[in-house]
């Protein structure tokens, strides 16, 4: 009999405290109303290491972009051409140093200036035999950081302070590639990192408490709820400032579930809402006051061979196989229009794309069929399927993961499409993304034939890294010297320091890439982002609405 | 009594061993790198070999596993493989958060499952009962990613009662009771959600106890003597009825700490089941062990709980 009483208590307790909460929470909506704040939101949550030298998520860089400024940005032909905390910068003619001029107003959110003493501290800290980042790629080229880095100097010989807002690097060779590549750009603070053990930073105040980064951006973050909100404010510091910028007093990032998110866009409950599937951009077309906007993504999809395989390693047959696939299709069926067919490696945004090259990475069955025959892939026993030069039934094996919608259904179609030329294919169930990459990463790995997966790329058009025989990335293990040559070529010939020379050599390379087929590209898909029209001064381009640096301008009616 | 609660808990010690191993094995065996997530342009070999070093994977397994048991025995669940920071920062973020909704969605249950299961076993076969009966069908075939959409679409956008995702309001500036409140307006509706599926389950479970009770010799006994049928039902019927339910509850509790995967992921709210989902797909095992591992020994306490509690309960129990 306690028992019922009990219960009967707490729930009217429950009850009212909820009724109570009801009207806390109408409150506050009215106190907000004063500052200028907008909302945005991502679909997956943050990892929450706010620093530019050991983030590692895609959702970290979305807060990174708005606190911390960088020594220049990238405008929409991929360039670097946009000063930010450094005022201008001069490249020798023969791309071996750089001379790098900051400017004096720049400030940490704390108050304390910005010098060049701080860029030098992030280039060592990247560059740390100690340091658990990913990036020593971005100082490598710096000379003497390579002897840094394995514990052999004290100093970076490449490094020159001339004074606090001027510096001078020195690179090991000249190197065409774009100065974004050759130089780590984003500083940290060095009055609050300096002394630090490197090894665990991950694990410091300064990169997960909200009250202790310092920050350099427009904004600074104000309060970090794990997995759930990131809320940034007004950076009184930034050295825009004094021109009124940015214009928002709040921004904030919410995770949320896409299907919710759009929900809530819809009851203009958020402001702005990042990469959306391609499904679902009809149903946010018919929106009231909302704005979508598109563009093509700088990443793209591709089906892997194996070419050290002997099933693929006569390239005549992976040349087959990338004329047998219809690109076209999924970019009007799957994607439904919201991407971009892919010739090229090179970006078709970037200043290095060469569209003439897209003639000949065209959908021609009758050209594979061609090509299978002369390789001798002849159906000897008419089964409708072709059998290997020796007579032995030919198949080959397509594995994708899960996760990608659009990636999935692309996998029957190329199926279809590659069948119809005559190679028998055996569509694999679709693993776990985690299963399926550690296989194709497998150095010793003989089971695996193709595969579909993504490359996010570099705004340098660089294909060192992703295509070059000794990359660490080319699971097609692709080894052609003719390739490697012409890529050293166009980083390191005294050609490639002018932008029309490098688009020429890169222009070569490409054509040796689409002869050799190591993969078939298959298409970029579009960045798709939404937003509502009460926030105004949003601009976008391949980075999206939400990425563009635009947002020190964003404002709300 | 206190005989007993030490050798139940010294018996769930082999447990706790037993199901690391089996854990640590089946993490080992299942397809999937933790570092294949690192699928990058930019990670070049002495980076993933470094990385390697760094987490111990260059070693052979047992000495990995030996290596993390005495880690995990001292406190230190060790460094996530993912995210680099250490997993006893990232549990204790969440942890909270999980257990404020596990609790309120078990008070849901209990105030809502126990009065319906008996007003259905009051009248069997009647259109209460019936309707009750379908309702329940209704709510435990539904999953909750449906309900937690539903709710959302209902309380959250149509009415506006309720906040729709998160577990607390952004840069509100609340502190003291106005947080706490704010804090249980945010987390009704997953707790709702969570518990729809229970209350189905649980009213049928107090129905068909009740039902049982009321057939008792001892509920006819009663009767007979004269009592009221509302006495008769509180005294006789209730109390032996509710006893099963107990049991259920010592699973509850344990099962309080692992989170809710869909519904957390659904409403934003950032508890352990969000972590654990993400860790499952980026094969951070270190998180996954953590996890798992306090999900267990929570049940494993839950149900010693509940044996502790049946003593209390039912007189006929006795612990020496």
């Amino acid at each position: 009999m306690k028992k019922s009483k009990i219960g009967i208590l707490s729930l009217a307790v429950v009850m009212g405290l909820s009724v109570f909460a009801t009207a806390c929470g109408s409150k506050s909506s009215g106190d907000g109303a004063k500052k200028k704040s907008i909302t945005a939101t991502m679909n997956s949550t943050f990892d929450g290491k706010f620093n530019p030298g050991l983030y590692d998520s895609v959702y970290d860089a979305y807060i990174l972009d708005q606190t911390f400024a960088s020594l220049w940005k990238q405008d929409e032909k991929l360039e670097t051409s946009i000063p930010d905390l450094a005022e201008s910068w001069k490249e020798s003619e023969k791309k071996d140093a750089v001379s790098i001029k900051l400017r004096k107003d720049a400030k940490w959110s704390d108050g304390k200036p910005l010098t060049v003493d701080d860029v030098i501290f992030t280039w060592k800290f990247i560059a740390d035999k100690e340091y658990s980042g990913s990036r020593f790629e971005y100082v490598e080229s710096i000379k003497g950081a390579k002897e840094y880095h394995e514990g052999k100097a004290k100093d970076i010989e490449g490094i020159k302070k001339v004074d606090d807002y001027n510096l001078e690097v020195t690179f090991e060779k000249s190197d065409a590639r774009d100065i974004s590549t050759k130089v780590f750009s984003t500083p940290m603070p060095k009055h609050i990192f300096e002394g630090k053990p490197v090894k665990t930073l991950e694990n410091d105040p300064a990169v997960k408490k909200a009250e202790n980064i310092v920050t350099s951006g427009p904004f600074t973050i104000k309060e970090i709820k794990a997995g759930e909100f990131v809320v940034l404010e007004k950076n009184k510091n930034f050295y825009g400032a004094a021109q009124g910028k940015p214009k928002l007093d709040q921004i904030v990032w919410k995770v949320l579930q896409e299907d919710v998110a759009i929900g809530a866009l819809k009851e203009g409950k958020v402001d702005m809402v990042s990469r959306i599937k391609p499904s679902s951009f009809e149903t946010i077309k018919g929106f009231k006051d909302v704005e979508l906007v598109e563009d093509t993504d700088l990443g793209y999809q591709y089906l892997g061979f194996r070419t050290d395989h002997p099933k693929l390693s006569d390239k005549k047959v992976r040349r087959a196989i990338a004329y047998a696939i219809n690109r076209e299709q999924m970019v009007t069926g799957l994607l439904k229009g919201h991407g971009t067919l892919l010739s090229t490696p090179v970006s078709p945004k970037s200043w290095a794309y060469n569209k003439d090259l897209d003639a000949d990475y065209s959908f021609d069955p009758a050209k594979a069929k061609a090509l299978l025959a002369e390789a001798g892939y002849k159906d000897t026993n008419g089964d409708g399927f072709v059998e290997d030069p020796s007579g032995k039934p030919y198949v080959l094996s397509l594995e994708f993961p899960k996760g990608n919608q659009v990636r999935e259904q692309s996998a029957k179609l190329i199926r279809e499409d590659i069948e119809k030329v005559g190679i028998k294919i055996d569509l694999k169930q679709p693993k776990d993304f985690a299963a399926l990459a550690e296989t194709v990463q497998q150095k010793a790995d003989k089971t695996m034939e193709m595969w579909l997966m993504g490359w996010t790329t570099d705004v340098d058009p660089n294909p060192k890294n992703i295509y070059g025989s000794t990359a660490e990335s080319n699971y097609y293990r692709w080894k052609s010297p003719e390739s490697d040559k012409s890529i050293g070529v166009s980083m390191y010939d005294q050609k490639a320091f002018t932008k029309e020379g490098r688009k020429a050599l890169i222009k070569d390379w490409t054509k040796i890439f689409q002869q050799d087929s190591p993969v078939v590209l298959l298409y970029s898909q579009n960045i798709i982002d939404a937003y509502n029209k009460r926030v105004t001064g949003v601009q976008y381009d391949y980075r999206g609405a939400l990425g563009h640096p635009s947002f020190v301008d964003w404002d709300v009616k | 009594m206190v005989k007993y609660v030490t050798r139940r808990l010294l018996g769930t010690i082999p447990m706790i061993v037993l199901i690391s191993i089996i854990l640590f094995t089946l993490l080992q065996l299942a397809p999937g790198d933790p570092l294949a997530g690192k699928l990058d342009q930019h990670a070049d070999a002495n980076y993933i070999a470094k990385l390697k070093e760094d987490f111990g994977l260059d070693k052979p397994p047992v000495e990995q596993f030996f290596f993390w048991a005495k880690n995990f025995v001292q406190g230190n669940f060790g460094v996530s493989f993912d995210k680099k920071v250490l997993v006893q920062d990232l549990l204790s973020e969440r942890i909270g958060k999980t257990v404020f909704l596990g609790v309120v969605a078990l008070i849901f249950t209990y105030m809502i499952a126990i009065p319906l299961g008996i007003l259905s076993a009051n009248k069997p076969y009647s259109k209460l009962d019936y309707t009750l009966t379908s309702a329940s069908f209704i709510g435990f075939s539904m999953p909750s990613f449906f309900a937690g959409l539903l709710l959302i679409y209902l309380f959250g956008f149509q009415l506006g009662w309720f906040p729709y995702s998160g577990s607390e309001t952004e840069a509100s500036g609340y502190e003291g009771l106005e947080y706490l409140m704010d804090r249980l307006h945010h987390v009704i509706l997953p707790a709702m959600t969570l518990a729809i599926i229970n209350i189905a389950q649980y009213n049928r479970y107090v129905r068909a106890s009740v039902l049982d009770a009321k057939a008792q010799d001892y509920t006819r006994t009663a009767r007979s003597k004269g009592l009221s049928e509302s006495k008769v039902l509180r005294k006789h019927v209730l109390r032996n009825a509710l006893i099963p339910l107990v049991t259920l509850f010592g699973i509850d509790l344990g099962l309080l700490l692992s989170g809710a995967i869909i519904t957390e992921t659904i409403f934003g709210f950032p508890g352990v089941g969000q972590l654990y989902i993400q860790s499952i797909t980026t094969r951070d095992y270190p998180v996954v062990m953590a996890i798992t591992m306090m999900t267990s020994m929570a049940v494993l306490i839950g149900n010693l709980i509940a044996d502790i509690l049946y003593a209390f309960v039912d007189p006929r129990i006795k612990y020496d």
